[in-house]
C-alpha cells in the first residue's frame, strides 16, 4: 500500500497561504490534509491520488475552542483529544465531547480533527451526525477570501459528500448560544470498543420553564446514507415531559422510521433495536444535562 | 537483565525472568525482515486476481515493463516452464487427497480473489506499485462456488481443472483401517443410537476466522554464483522452506540457505506453510542477479492468509438418561478454499480437527467422518488452534445440549465422562500420554462456587437479569510426534538443538525452529542456566539459519516446551557427562555425573564439597588445554542432540466463563473467566501465562468479532481492519489462570509444549455460558460468530 506519486507537499502557516497553495493546482488535484486519520488511508490505498497535499496542521487560526457568550466555535483543526477534554463542552454541547472521547483509539484522537471528519463525512462516523444533531454551522472561506456559513442540515449531502467546494476551506464549526436550558448527548455501538459506529444516536433537547421539551433534535449515525436526522423522534419529544415513557415512544418512532440496512456488522432489525436502546439512554442523558 | 530474582541457579527453571528479547523489541531495536537492506535491492509487488474464478485470456504487461524504474514483470506464462509446479513431494502430506497442480503465479485461470497473477519488480516500492496498476489482465469470468456443501454437489463449478470433483479430501477416522471394519463399526454405532435414552443431533457452523500477526509475510532473496541462493523468509520452518526451494527450483541442495529473521512479529501458524511467493521472488533474484524483496501489505495478508475454521459439523451424541456418553457421530464438511499452499493444502487442519474431536471424554464408540471441499476462497491456512476450533465448539456445545435434555448440571456431566486415567487412546486413535484430567477439572471447580452461582442465577432471574455459566475443556497436542508428523506433514517430529560452549564458559544454543515472539531465547537460556548452574545472561540463542542450525521441522504445534527444549536439555546433559568425566579424572576420584552438582558457577563434588572447580575454568581447560585427558577423550565441548519422546504427548486445560446477558439488546458481558491448566513443569510462568492470555484473547476475538466475509461472487469484503474486527484490550476480561500441573514423564525437564491449541476451548465455554443464561428462553446457539445481534434474534424468536 504505497501512494501514487505526490508532486508537492506544503505546510502553510495561515488560511490565506493554504488557499493560495491549493489554487496553484487544477481544481481537485490538490487537497487539504487535516489530521490525516482517514485521508492517509485513502491516499495509501490510492482511492485518492492528490498531486499536492496542503497540510493544515501549522495554521493556528484553525485551532481552538471558543465558548464565549454561551455560543461555541471550534476551529476546524481542533483535535478530538482537545474536544474530549474541554471543560467548555457541557450542557448543550456535551454530545461533542461524548463523541470525541470515543473516536478510534488514543493515537487517532491525538491527531484526528473535527474539521477533517465533517469534511470527509464518512458513512460510519460520529462527528457529522453529532454536528447535525446539535445544529452546528460550517464556516467556510473561499479562495477569494469570501466567507459563507452553511447549516449542518444543508452541509452533509451523503456519504463522502458535503456542500464544501474543493476550493473552499472549512475554518470552524459554530453553534449559537442555546435560548433555554439545553442538554445533548451521544452514544454509539460497534462490535469492538471505540469502533466506527454501527449505529449511534445524538439527542439535543431544550426544556422550558414548565419542564417540558421546547426543542428537540435527534440524529442517527451509521445509516447507509451517513448521519441523518430522525424527525419522528423529534416530533415525539417536543412538548413531552422527557419521561422514560415519552423517550421510549420517541425512540420507537425513530427506530420505526429509520432506513436501516443489513451488512456484516449487524442486520437491519438489529440496527433498529440499537436505535431504540441507545436512543433511550442518550435522550435520558440529554434531558438530565438540560436540567442541571 | 539486572534483576536476579533467585539465589540458586537450579531455580532458573520456574522463575519469572524478564524476557531477554524484550529490551530490543520494546525499544525499537528489533531487526525484522523489513529492516533489512541489501546493496542493489529491488522491490516486488504482486498483481492479484480481482475475481474469484476466471479464465486468464491474456496479460498485457507492455506498459508496465516500459515504465522507468521497472526492472522486470513476470506472469504465469513466463514462469510456467521456468521451474516446477508446487506439487512436489516435500510439500505433500502422506494423506490420500486430490492435490491440485499450481504454479507460483496463476497459469490459465485464477481460483480465488487475491491469487497472485503477475509480479512487478522495480527500483522502489512506489514504482513497483505504480507499474502493477498498468498490468492489464483480460479475464473471462467463470461460475463461482463459495459454499462447501454446494461445492460437493454434482454439477458444481469445478475449482481445479485437474481434479475429478471438488472433494479434495475425505476420511473416516474411526472403526479401523479397512472399509469393511469401518462399515461394521458404523453399524454398531447406529445400533447404539437406535437404542439410546437420549440423542442430540445438531448442525454446528463455525465461520471463517483465524490469525492476523502484527508482521505479515515477507521474502528477501539474493543470489550469487559462489554462495548460491540466500533467502530471508518470515517463516516458522526455515529448514522445510529450504528443501522446497531446492526441489522446485532444482538447485543443488548445498547452494540454498534460508534464514528466518531473528525477530518476527508473530506467526500463529501462518508462517508455517511454504508459500508460492517465496519461489517467484527467489527465481527473480537469480534471474536478475540482484536482491529482490517482497513485503506483504495488510490488504494482501487479510485476503490470502490467516483464514481458517470455516466448517460445518453435523454432530450426534448418544447418551443414557444418567448422563453417560455412549457414542459420538460426526459428519464434518470443511471449506478448503483453493488449497494452493504447500505442506497443508487447506485440509490438513480439518484433518487434525477430526482426529482431536473426541477431546477429553470417554466415548465407547464413535463414527467420525470428514469431507473437505475445494471452493473459490483463499486456502485455509494454519491458524493457532490448528483445525480443532470448529470441532471443539461442536463437541463442547453438544455436551451442554445433552445435559439440558436430561436435566443434568453440565459441569457434572463433564466430570462423569472425563477420561479418569491415562494413558488413553481415543476413538480416533489419538494417544493421550499423561496428566490428571480430573485433577485439573477439580482444580477448576475449586476456584468457583457452582452451587452459590446457581442460587444467584435463580435470584437474578426473578429480577429479570440473566446470568450464566459455561464450561469447556481441551486436550491439546504437546508437540507433534513423528508418528503423526510423518503422515500429516511428511516431516519428522523430533526436536533438535546444538549446544556449543566457548572457552570462557559462555554457551551458544542453535535451533532450527524459528520463533516469532514467544520468548524462546529466554526460556532456552533458563533451561541451560539451570542445567549448567550458570546465569541466563551467559547464554546466546540462535535460531532460524539453516546453515548454522540442525534440521528442525519448525516452530509449530507447541514444539518448544515438548521437543525443542528437551533436545537442548539432552545436549547439555551430554556435555555435562564429558565435563564430569574429565573433572573426575583431574581430581583423581572415581565419580560420575550424578556425583557432581553444577551450581552457582561451580562444579562441586558431592562426596567432598571442597573438591570443586569453577564451571568456566573447567570449560576453558577442556577446550583450550586438552592435555592430560582420560584415555580416549578429546578436547572441545559441543554437541547436537535429537529428542523424540517414546509416545506422542498432550497437555490439558479446562475453562469456566461467567456472563450476564442483556435481554433487550442481546449484549453479553463476560464477568469472570477462570482456567485450570496442566502444563507440566513450567520454565517461565510469565511466558506460559502470556501464552494463555494470548490464546484466550484470540479465542474470544475469533468467537465474537473476527470474520472473513465473501460475497456471492467470491469477492473478499473484509480485507482491512475496519471490517475484520480484532479484540482490543478493552474488549476482554481479566483471566484467572490457575495450574494443576503434572510433570510430563516423557521429557527430561518434565515440561509440556503449550499454547498452540488453547484458543479452541474458548467458543464452547462462552457460548455455553450465554445459552445457560438464556435457559428460560430455551436457546441453543449452534453457529458462530457469537454476537449480540445473533443473541438478540434468538431471544426474539423464542418470544414469538
Amino acid at each position: 500500500m504505497f501512494p501514487a506519486k505526490i508532486e508537492k507537499y506544503v505546510r502553510p502557516q495561515s488560511i490565506a497561504e493554504a488557499l493560495a497553495a491549493l489554487g496553484e493546482f487544477e481544481e481537485g488535484d490538490a487537497m487539504f490534509l487535516a489530521g490525516g486519520q482517514s485521508a492517509m488511508q485513502a491516499i495509501k490505498s490510492r482511492m485518492l491520488r492528490p498531486e499536492c497535499i496542503v497540510d493544515l496542521q501549522n495554521i493556528s487560526e484553525l485551532k481552538g475552542i471558543d465558548a464565549a457568550a454561551g455560543g461555541l466555535r471550534i476551529g476546524a483543526m481542533t483535535r478530538y483529544v482537545e474536544i474530549a477534554q474541554s471543560a467548555a463542552l457541557n450542557g448543550a454541547f456535551a454530545a461533542l465531547a461524548d463523541a470525541a472521547a470515543r473516536v478510534g483509539d488514543r493515537q487517532v484522537r491525538n491527531r484526528g480533527t473535527i474539521g477533517g471528519s465533517v469534511c470527509w463525512n464518512y458513512m460510519a462516523s460520529c462527528m457529522p451526525a453529532v454536528v447535525l444533531g446539535t445544529n452546528g454551522t460550517m464556516n467556510l472561506t473561499a479562495a477569494n477570501g469570501g466567507e459563507r456559513s452553511i447549516a449542518a442540515d444543508d452541509f452533509f449531502l451523503g456519504p463522502l459528500e458535503t456542500a464544501r467546494e474543493d476550493t473552499e476551506i472549512l475554518t470552524s464549526v459554530s453553534w449559537d448560544a442555546p435560548v433555554s436550558k439545553t442538554g445533548s448527548a451521544y452514544k454509539k455501538w460497534g462490535l469492538v470498543t471505540d469502533a466506527l459506529p454501527v449505529v449511534g444516536v445524538c439527542v439535543r433537547v431544550s426544556v422550558g420553564g414548565d419542564g417540558t421539551c421546547s426543542d428537540a433534535r435527534v440524529s442517527i449515525s451509521g445509516l447507509a446514507g451517513g448521519g441523518e436526522r430522525a424527525p419522528a423522534a423529534e416530533t415525539a419529544l417536543l412538548g413531552s415531559d422527557g419521561s422514560t415513557a415519552a423517550i421510549a415512544k420517541a425512540m420507537d418512532a425513530a427506530a420505526e422510521a429509520a432506513d436501516t440496512h443489513s451488512d456484516m456488522s449487524a442486520d437491519a432489525d438489529y440496527r433498529r433495536q440499537l436505535i431504540r436502546n441507545l436512543g433511550r439512554e442518550v435522550a435520558a442523558s440529554a434531558f438530565a444535562r438540560a436540567r442541571t | 537483565m539486572a534483576s536476579k530474582p533467585i539465589e540458586d541457579t537450579a531455580d532458573w527453571v520456574g522463575t519469572r525472568l524478564p524476557r531477554k528479547e524484550d529490551l530490543r523489541l520494546m525499544t525499537g531495536g528489533g531487526k525484522f525482515l523489513s529492516d533489512m537492506v541489501l546493496p542493489g535491492m529491488l522491490h516486488a509487488v504482486f498483481v492479484r486476481s480481482e475475481y474469484a474464478h476466471a479464465r486468464i485470456k491474456g496479460i498485457d504487461k507492455s506498459e508496465a515493463v516500459a515504465m522507468p524504474g521497472v526492472v522486470a514483470v513476470y506472469t504465469g506464462a513466463d514462469i510456467e516452464h521456468a521451474f516446477k509446479a508446487l506439487d512436489i513431494p516435500v510439500l505433500i502430506p502422506n494423506l490420500p487427497a486430490q492435490f491440485p497442480k499450481y504454479h507460483a503465479l496463476a497459469v490459465d485461470k485464477v481460483r480465488y480473489h487475491g491469487e497472485p497473477v503477475a509480479l512487478v519488480i522495480a527500483r522502489d516500492k512506489y514504482v513497483a506499485e505504480d507499474a502493477s496498476e498498468l498490468v492489464i489482465v483480460d479475464y473471462d469470468e467463470l461460475p463461482v462456488v463459495i459454499d462447501a456443501e454446494a461445492a460437493l454437489e454434482d454439477g458444481a463449478p469445478r475449482v481445479h481443472d485437474d481434479s475429478k470433483d471438488n472433494e479434495i479430501f475425505a476420511m473416516t477416522f474411526t472403526g479401523g483401517e479397512t472399509p469393511e471394519e469401518q462399515a461394521a463399526n458404523d453399524v454398531e454405532v447406529e445400533k447404539i443410537f437406535a437404542e439410546a435414552d437420549v440423542v442430540v443431533s445438531e448442525r454446528f457452523k463455525v465461520h471463517r476466522t483465524g490469525v492476523t500477526p502484527l508482521e505479515p509475510r515477507g521474502v528477501l532473496c539474493e543470489w550469487n554464483e559462489s554462495d548460491g541462493l540466500t533467502a530471508y523468509i518470515t517463516t516458522q520452518r526455515p529448514h522445510i522452506d529450504r528443501l522446497a526451494l531446492v526441489d522446485v527450483l532444482e538447485l543443488p541442495a548445498e547452494k540454498v540457505r534460508v534464514i528466518a529473521p531473528r525477530d518476527m512479529g508473530g506467526g500463529f501458524g501462518i508462517k508455517a506453510p511454504f508459500y508460492r511467493e517465496n519461489i517467484i521472488i527467489a527465481h527473480a533474484a537469480m534471474e536478475l542477479g540482484r536482491p529482490v524483496c517482497w513485503v506483504e501489505s495488510r490488504y494482501e495478508s487479510l485476503m490470502n492468509i490467516g483464514q481458517e475454521r470455516d466448517q460445518i459439523n453435523y454432530m450426534e451424541i448418544a447418551a443414557t438418561k444418567d448422563g453417560e456418553l455412549l457414542a459420538l457421530r460426526n459428519r464434518g464438511i470443511g471449506n478448503n478454499g483453493a488449497g494452493c499452499i504447500g505442506v497443508y493444502w487447506g485440509f490438513v487442519m480439518p484433518f487434525l480437527g477430526a482426529v482431536e474431536m473426541p477431546n477429553a471424554y470417554t466415548w465407547p464408540k464413535g463414527d467420525v467422518k470428514l469431507r473437505v471441499a475445494s471452493t473459490n476462497k483463499t486456502s485455509l491456512t494454519p491458524s493457532r488452534a490448528f483445525g480443532n476450533f470448529p470441532t471443539r465448539f461442536a463437541i463442547e456445545r453438544s455436551i451442554d445440549i445433552v445435559a439440558h435434555k436430561i436435566g443434568m448440571e453440565p459441569a457434572e456431566l463433564r466430570r462423569k465422562n472425563i477420561i479418569p486415567q491415562l494413558p488413553y487412546t481415543s476413538i480416533t486413535g489419538e494417544y493421550y500420554d499423561s496428566g490428571d484430567f480430573l485433577g485439573v477439572w477439580d482444580n477448576l471447580m475449586a476456584q468457583i462456587d457452582l452451587e452459590a452461582f446457581r442460587k444467584e442465577q435463580a435470584e437474578a432471574r426473578k429480577e429479570g437479569r440473566y446470568i450464566g455459566i459455561g464450561f469447556s475443556c481441551g486436550v491439546e497436542l504437546s508437540g507433534v510426534a513423528s508418528d503423526l508428523m510423518v503422515p500429516m506433514e511428511n516431516q519428522p517430529g523430533y526436536g533438535a538443538a546444538s549446544v556449543r560452549l566457548e572457552p570462557r564458559g559462555k554457551v551458544y544454543v542453535f535451533g532450527g525452529d524459528a520463533p516469532s515472539g514467544q520468548g524462546h531465547e529466554t526460556a532456552t537460556a533458563q533451561a541451560v542456566a539451570a542445567i549448567f548452574g550458570i546465569d541466563p545472561d551467559d547464554i546466546v540463542v540462535t535460531t532460524g539459519d539453516t546453515t548454522t542450525t540442525p534440521f528442525g521441522s519448525g516452530s509449530i504445534g507447541a514444539r518448544f516446551g515438548s521437543y525443542y527444549v528437551s533436545a537442548v536439555a539432552k545436549a547439555c546433559e551430554e556435555i555435562k557427562d564429558k565435563i564430569t568425566r574429565i573433572l573426575a579424572h583431574d581430581l583423581q576420584i572415581e565419580a560420575h555425573k550424578q556425583h557432581f552438582e553444577f551450581k552457582n558457577g561451580d562444579i562441586v563434588y558431592l562426596g567432598d564439597p571442597t573438591k570443586r572447580k569453577a564451571f568456566k575454568d573447567m570449560v576453558e581447560r577442556i577446550i583450550m588445554w586438552p592435555i592430560n585427558l582420560p584415555e580416549g577423550e578429546v578436547g572441545g565441548l559441543e554437541t547436537t542432540a535429537f529428542f523424540e519422546a517414546d509416545k506422542p504427548m498432550i497437555c490439558f486445560n479446562a475453562d469456566c466463563c461467567m456472563v450476564e446477558v442483556n435481554e433487550e439488546s442481546g449484549a453479553f458481558n463476560i464477568t469472570r473467566w477462570v482456567t485450570s491448566e496442566d502444563v507440566g513443569n513450567v520454565i517461565n510462568p510469565t511466558i506460559v501465562e502470556g501464552q494463555m492470555h494470548g490464546a484466550l484473547v484470540q479465542g474470544l476475538s475469533n468467537t465474537m468479532f473476527e470474520e472473513f466475509v465473501y460475497d456471492e461472487l467470491g469477492q473478499q469484503m473484509s480485507a482491512d481492519f475496519e471490517h475484520y474486527k480484532l479484540a482490543t484490550a478493552a474488549d476482554v476480561p481479566d483471566f484467572e489462570i490457575t495450574y494443576s500441573s503434572t510433570p510430563c514423564p516423557h521429557t527430561p525437564l518434565g515440561t509440556r509444549g503449550i499454547g498452540e491449541g488453547r484458543p479452541s476451548s474458548v467458543p464452547g465455554a462462552l457460548t455455553n455460558a450465554v445459552c445457560d443464561a438464556l435457559t428460560p428462553f430455551g436457546i441453543e446457539i449452534t453457529e458462530l460468530p457469537l454476537r449480540p445481534n445473533t443473541v438478540w434474534r434468538k431471544i426474539q424468536e423464542s418470544k414469538s
